[in-house]
């Protein structure tokens, strides 16, 4: 008899107790199927909801610690279900869209979403994804004192900054930018958080100061800036610095 | 019925049979005191004096000074001694007749005039009921035919005769059935022609060596008809003056617009509903496209990982698989992009961003990073700023380089040249394969659609598509050095805000 197990080996189905828990809510049944049996294999333990309301109850109900939520659910808008879920829980979101419209990835952030994935995804970013969010939950109160990531060290109380050994000079604002997004590591900074962050509220829309600025930052920074390593943008959102 | 006695009044009164009535008015006190013995001289000038005050109420100055005129003949003739004699015994008679000869006319005088001013106001009601009722049957017309027929009865109606000529006419054979043959084609070819007698102050000219007048049916912006009235007949009535005519254009004119922007506003309408539809469609497509998709690539992904367990054979058909995929997600967004940039109305949001910082984007997005000394990219100035849709323009760079790479193979080197110079934006992108096909790179160039089947040729529609839609211009060129592919892009920018104000004030601050 064949047996989907056949084809995709499972490693280790049974996730330790303390696993952290993972909610999926999404319609498509595939990938629902998919998703649950890709993140058990990482050890996760997993619960998947196909509806908006039914998603929301079992938040609570499975304690969760991060929540894969599909803005195109058939009973709600999943823009409804970001605010509310924020308006009592402060769980980790993690927003899947099929569209391309950035108009919709921005206002998920904006409503409170930690990240966004654009479908079709590799399964690989998800895991990477998946794990930002995990850290920042338990590393959210500690203040960040010291930043490092691949061969790029950031010291905050001393202000300096080195990358491959070598010690970086960089401008007020350059550092002030850099420190933004370190203690955002690995996830998106919308222009408009950077902006009023570094400029205050008056520029709030001068996104282009900020990317001057960005381009000057990645140059310093980066081996090539055609290929960064360090400084990612997300076109039209924002821009995110790989997590340590 | 009253209006018909009015009419017959103002033909009486403009003939010469008032003038035939006085005799028999005059007869009246003749007779009067031959029947009534008892009527003294004085009733008998009160009833002459009360019979030219009559005469001037009804029929006008002229009646009334001739019966006051033949009154005092009458009197002087039949009732002052001698009778039947012109002469006068009594000389204080004189001042009699002189006094009653002074009243009758100053009484007809100033009941002639009273008359003319009630002429005059009731004319002008006539005039300003014409007009409203004009506007009424007017306001209840929807289409351009409907105006020009309430029109040509108002005006065949009010004026007599008369045509409105329109420069854009719905039906121009059957407009003008009133209007003489030469006329109206004189009045065509003067709208054709744009000349404009009237246009300058809006006043109506006589057309020059013809027995009309033209009258311009305009709006603040431009003329959109004339209103031709033949001329040789008396003003119309109850349409005094010129002056009521010129506002029986204007009426006209106010509907011809309104129907105008109506139609307008339909259109714009119409094109709304169209292009939501598209959308709507669109985007479920697009939903549903890639849910499965998205399946897809996490079951094959799934695969890869494990390939350990795999055999070879299996493990290079699970790669095939990877790469199908990943191709089939690259078309499909292509394919999308291309119907949502042809089904119009996309709404591009241009900001200034860095090139760099857009190829970078592209690269990543492609998945496959580009081996050192693969890809040579000069720009000036540094950095590069351009004025664009910083996803759209992404995709454009990554279709070429993904074409390059596809069609040439992985050894491919691609140069980009960005220059930024006197608000154009300008970008060579030049690779080292064996160049496209004679065939593609002419019908690329022509813009036509049949460059589609081409290999690679999705892409580049979309190129092209997404530069046009920043008002740019892309452009297969011969290449500056071997054979390869060459690709011209020029997009036209806006002027470059400096950031160094917002930027120093920060650092001031920070400092």
């Amino acid at each position: 008899m064949w047996h989907p197990d056949v084809i995709l080996p499972t490693r280790d189905r049974a996730a330790p107790p303390k696993a952290p828990v993972i909610l999926i809510i999404e319609d498509d049944r595939q990938l629902r199927r998919l998703l649950t049996r890709g993140l058990t294999e990482e050890g996760y333990r997993v619960f998947a909801s196909e509806a908006g309301r039914g998603g929301m109850a079992d938040i609570l109900r499975r304690q969760a610690d991060l929540v894969i939520l599909d803005l195109n659910l058939p009973d709600m808008d999943g823009m409804t279900i970001i605010q509310e879920v924020r308006s009592w829980s402060p769980v980790p979101l993690l927003v899947l869209s099929a569209r391309q419209e950035d108009t919709e990835k921005i206002a998920a952030l904006n409503a409170g979403a930690d990240d966004y994935l654009t479908k079709p995804f590799s399964f690989g970013e998800l895991q990477a994804r998946i794990g930002v969010a995990l850290r920042r939950r338990r590393q959210d109160a500690a203040d960040l004192e010291d930043f490092c990531v691949g061969d790029l060290q950031v010291n905050f109380t001393r202000r300096t900054v080195q990358v491959r050994g070598e010690a970086v000079h960089l401008a007020p604002i350059e550092f002030k930018l850099l420190a933004v997004l370190a203690r955002n590591a690995g996830r998106i900074t919308p222009h408009r958080a950077l902006l009023l962050a570094v400029w205050g509220p008056q520029h709030v829309d001068d996104a282009h100061y900020l990317r001057v600025h960005m381009s000057n930052l990645r140059k310093k920074l980066e081996a090539d800036p055609l290929q960064p390593r360090y400084i990612l943008t997300e076109p039209t959102i924002g821009y995110r610095i790989a997590a340590g | 019925m009253n209006r018909q006695l009015l009419a017959v009044h103002a033909f009486l009164r403009d003939s010469p049979i008032p003038y035939l009535l006085v005799p028999l008015v005059l007869a009246g006190p003749v007779w009067l005191a031959d029947r009534l013995p008892a009527l003294g001289q004085t009733e008998l000038a009160i009833i002459a004096v009360f019979l030219s005050l009559a005469m001037a109420l009804l029929w006008g100055r002229g009646p009334g000074l001739f019966t006051a005129v033949g009154s005092v003949a009458t009197f002087d003739y039949f009732f002052v001694a001698p009778l039947h004699s012109f002469a006068v015994d009594d000389r204080r008679y004189l001042l009699t007749f002189s006094l009653m000869l002074a009243v009758s006319a100053l009484g007809g005088e100033a009941t002639a005039h009273l008359r003319f001013r009630a002429r005059r106001v009731a004319a002008r009601e006539a005039s300003v009921r014409v007009r409203f009722e004009l506007a009424r049957d007017l306001s209840g017309c929807g289409t351009l035919e409907e105006i020009c027929q309430t029109a040509d009865r108002a005006i065949q109606r009010e004026l007599g005769a008369g045509a409105l000529v329109l420069r854009k006419s719905p039906s121009a054979d059957g407009l003008a059935p009133a209007l003489e043959a030469d006329l109206l084609v004189v009045a065509q070819q003067l709208l054709q022609a744009a000349w404009m007698p009237v246009a300058d102050d809006g006043a109506p000219r006589r057309l020059p060596g013809r027995a009309a007048w033209v009258v311009p049916v305009q709006t603040a912006n431009h003329v959109l008809g004339l209103l031709v009235l033949p001329d040789g007949r008396r003003t119309p009535r109850p349409l005094v003056d010129l002056e009521s005519v010129e506002s029986f254009a204007a009426l006209i004119a106010l509907a011809l617009e309104r129907v105008a922007h109506v139609d307008l506003a339909e259109a714009a309408r119409q094109q709304a509903a169209r292009s939501e539809v598209r959308h709507a469609v669109l985007s479920a497509l697009s939903h549903d496209l890639r849910a499965p998709l998205s399946s897809l690539c996490l079951a094959v992904e799934t695969l890869a990982r494990n390939r350990d367990q795999l055999t070879p054979r299996q493990a290079s058909l699970v790669d095939e698989c990877c790469e199908g995929t990943r191709r089939m997600h690259r078309m499909t967004g292509n394919l999308l992009e291309l119907a949502r940039f042809q089904a119009g109305g996309i709404r591009l949001r241009r900001e200034w961003v860095p090139f760099d910082e857009v190829l970078a984007a592209s690269l990543a997005h492609g998945g496959a990073a580009a081996a050192p000394g693969h890809l040579r990219v000069t720009m000036e100035p540094e950095p590069c700023m351009i004025h664009v849709d910083a996803v759209a323009f992404e995709r454009v760079l990554w279709n070429l380089l993904d074409n390059a790479r596809t069609h040439v193979g992985p050894a491919v080197v691609v140069t980009l040249a960005a220059v930024a110079q006197d608000g154009q934006f300008l970008l060579r992108v030049e690779d080292d394969g064996p160049g496209l096909p004679a065939a593609v790179a002419q019908r690329l160039q022509q813009g036509s659609d049949g460059s589609l089947a081409a290999p690679g040729g999705l892409g580049l529609a979309i190129c092209r598509a997404i530069v046009e839609a920043h008002e740019g211009h892309f452009a297969v060129t011969a290449p500056v050095t071997g054979a390869g592919a060459c690709f011209d892009i020029r997009l036209p920018q806006v002027a470059w805000r400096s950031p160094s104000a917002a930027g120093s004030e920060v650092e001031d601050h920070i400092a």
